[in-house]
């Protein structure tokens, strides 16, 4: 394989030109089922992911092409670094993260992200906030929830 | 990636800006112990999680959570009695009972008469609970789940002020169920009040019962049916021996129920080496020799069914939990007469050496235990794992001292 096959041009909505090596980039299904297809060069478009979230991919495919390969020891460092990953994004950055590890392909960030809503989301109210959902149950349906035989967890 | 189309079926927008399947995504990782506060978010999300088929979503996702619902006392017994409870006789327990019972003239409450209670082990996040409802549950009362149906059942045991066998039956929702929250009621009492039986559930609504003892301490030989769909209990014939101290497991094959040894009322403490299988479809129970080989050790807390499945054949596969130094085989399979039914017993030594009272059970295909009454390990659950190479290996699972407790029976449920 010479060395310029060892790359590969990720170009972004915004036209945003991201040159990556090809192990990391073929963490996507959907990459690399567009590799393997002959009339596509050195440059793949992905006309779903704008260039700000397609960085944030690039991150975490980075680190996760160099750190699988070194066998156990990292794995929890590898979890530390998702967790951090995750941490601080705001709701719409997480949901287009989601968008774009289901439209790349590649599961561990769909599971990763996806994980990430559910547990920014404990109570009522921050499933209302952070997911910005409606309550729309009318006062009738609310007077009924209080008139319920009900159990819960006592900790 | 693709979620079936019932469970969409009139709900858009589970959550605004990301497709119906990317929102099961999520919506499927958020634990248990969330559920009923996003019943109260919005009104598809209540259908949703009320609905039977998140369940099944959550499961088809490797997201669910594995339960383990025990019936404890939650405050120790004092101490006089408690270094052996769960290795003494129903005999004994009925003196204590009685002794407990005439204390409990002068109100109030006597100390050492325990409350019972339901803790939840959650061993999927490795987190205990204990269940609030607003009733005193009875004390000893059985604890038998239904997966399909979402629901864990306390059936039985005894009043908590009269020590008395009740016929109770409480219902409670662990996943399906329209509403806010998760509810619970009473079911329809059994026919008769009975306590210290078999109990196991049968299929996806069906929970049988058989023996125990009732109000006058005489061993039963009677049997009757739950359907929890439509709350009814129905008597079926019964057992060809009166068995207290009994214990029963569900047989995938026929929808059968077995009930493991369990002793007569003149023969207390002296537990049957027998077995009885019931056939729903005869209705009758045909009697297996030669199963229990411990007269001296009743098989509550001490089986466990072995495996999900029966195997090929009709029947059912137990573990057998047995302290390091008692003589036993590793391995016994009985037959009855007939040849129609199989009964296949596996040992599992515990890791304990002398008298401790231990409660052994199953875990999703692991073993686990609970022991009480001495040594390093006192009030503490172990899980045995599975290695590939060093075999079976007991290991501790973080119990607090809350939960440390002897349970008296357990189920275990898929949320």
């Amino acid at each position: 394989m010479s060395k310029s096959e060892k790359k590969i041009v990720l170009k972004s909505l915004d036209n945003e030109a991201f040159e990556v090596e090809k192990a990391v980039a073929l963490q996507s299904q959907t990459i690399w089922v567009m590799c393997e297809d002959k009339c596509v060069g050195n440059e793949i478009p992905l006309e779903n992911v704008t260039g700000q979230i397609l960085a944030k991919v690039i991150d975490y495919c980075k680190k996760h092409a160099v750190v699988d390969g070194d066998g156990d020891e990292s794995s929890e460092e590898l979890k530390n670094w998702d967790t951090e990953f995750t941490k601080n994004m705001d709701q719409s950055t997480l949901f287009n993260m989601i968008l774009a590890a289901n439209y790349l392909n590649i599961k561990s960030l769909l599971n990763l992200t996806c994980q990430a809503v559910a547990d920014k989301t404990k109570t009522i109210d921050e499933f209302h906030t952070f997911l910005n959902i409606e309550n729309n149950f009318t006062p009738e349906e609310e007077a009924q929830i209080c008139q319920e035989n009900l159990w819960a967890f006592d900790d | 990636m693709r979620v079936s189309g019932e469970i969409f079926r009139g709900r858009r927008d589970l959550i605004p800006g990301l497709p119906e399947e990317l929102a099961m995504e999520c919506l499927v990782r958020v634990p248990f112990e969330f559920h009923s506060s996003m019943k109260s978010v919005c009104r598809s999300w209540r259908s949703l999680i009320s609905d039977r088929s998140f369940n099944r979503e959550r499961r088809r996702f490797g997201k669910a959570e594995t339960l383990l619902c025990l019936v404890q006392p939650l405050t120790s017994p004092s101490p006089v009695n408690s270094p052996v409870e769960g290795e003494i006789s129903e005999k004994k327990k009925e003196e204590e009972g009685e002794s407990q019972q005439q204390q409990q003239q002068q109100p109030p409450r006597v100390i050492g008469t325990p409350l019972y209670g339901l803790s939840v082990y959650n061993a999927t996040l490795d987190t205990w609970h204990r269940v609030a409802i607003p009733e005193r549950i009875p004390l000893f009362c059985e604890c038998v789940a239904l997966q399909d149906a979402g629901k864990v059942l306390l059936i039985g045991g005894w009043d908590p002020e009269t020590l008395q066998p009740v016929r109770d039956v409480f219902v409670l929702d662990f996943s399906a169920g329209e509403g806010s929250g998760r509810r619970w009621r009473r079911g329809k009492p059994m026919s008769a009040a009975r306590s210290f039986f078999a109990c196991a559930s049968v299929g996806s609504t069906k929970v049988y019962v058989a023996g125990g003892h009732d109000d006058q301490k005489n061993a039963l030989r009677s049997a009757e049916v739950y359907d929890v769909e439509k709350d009814e209990w129905s008597t079926i014939t019964p057992m060809a021996e009166g068995r207290d101290e009994c214990h029963g497991f569900s047989m995938a094959s026929e929808l059968g129920f077995c009930v493991l040894s369990g002793y007569g009322t003149e023969t207390q403490g002296q537990f049957r080496s027998d077995a009885e299988i019931y056939d729903p479809i005869a209705d009758s129970w045909t009697t297996i020799e030669n199963v229990w080989p411990f007269p001296d050790l009743s098989p509550r807390g001490r089986t466990a069914a072995a495996a999900e499945s029966a195997g090929g054949f009709r029947g059912c596969s137990l573990w057998c939990f047995i302290d390091s130094e008692r003589q036993s085989q590793p391995r016994w399979e009985i037959e009855d007469e007939s040849m129609k039914w199989k009964v296949v017993m596996e040992t599992i030594r515990l890791p304990v050496t002398t008298l401790t009272s231990v409660f052994a059970g199953s875990l999703s295909g692991q073993a686990v235990s609970m022991i009480c009454g001495g040594g390093e390990e006192s009030g503490t659950m172990m899980m045995m794992r599975t290695a590939e190479k060093n075999g079976r290996k007991w290991s501790h699972v973080n119990t607090p001292s809350g939960f440390s407790s002897l349970p008296f029976s357990y189920s275990l449920i898929y949320v």
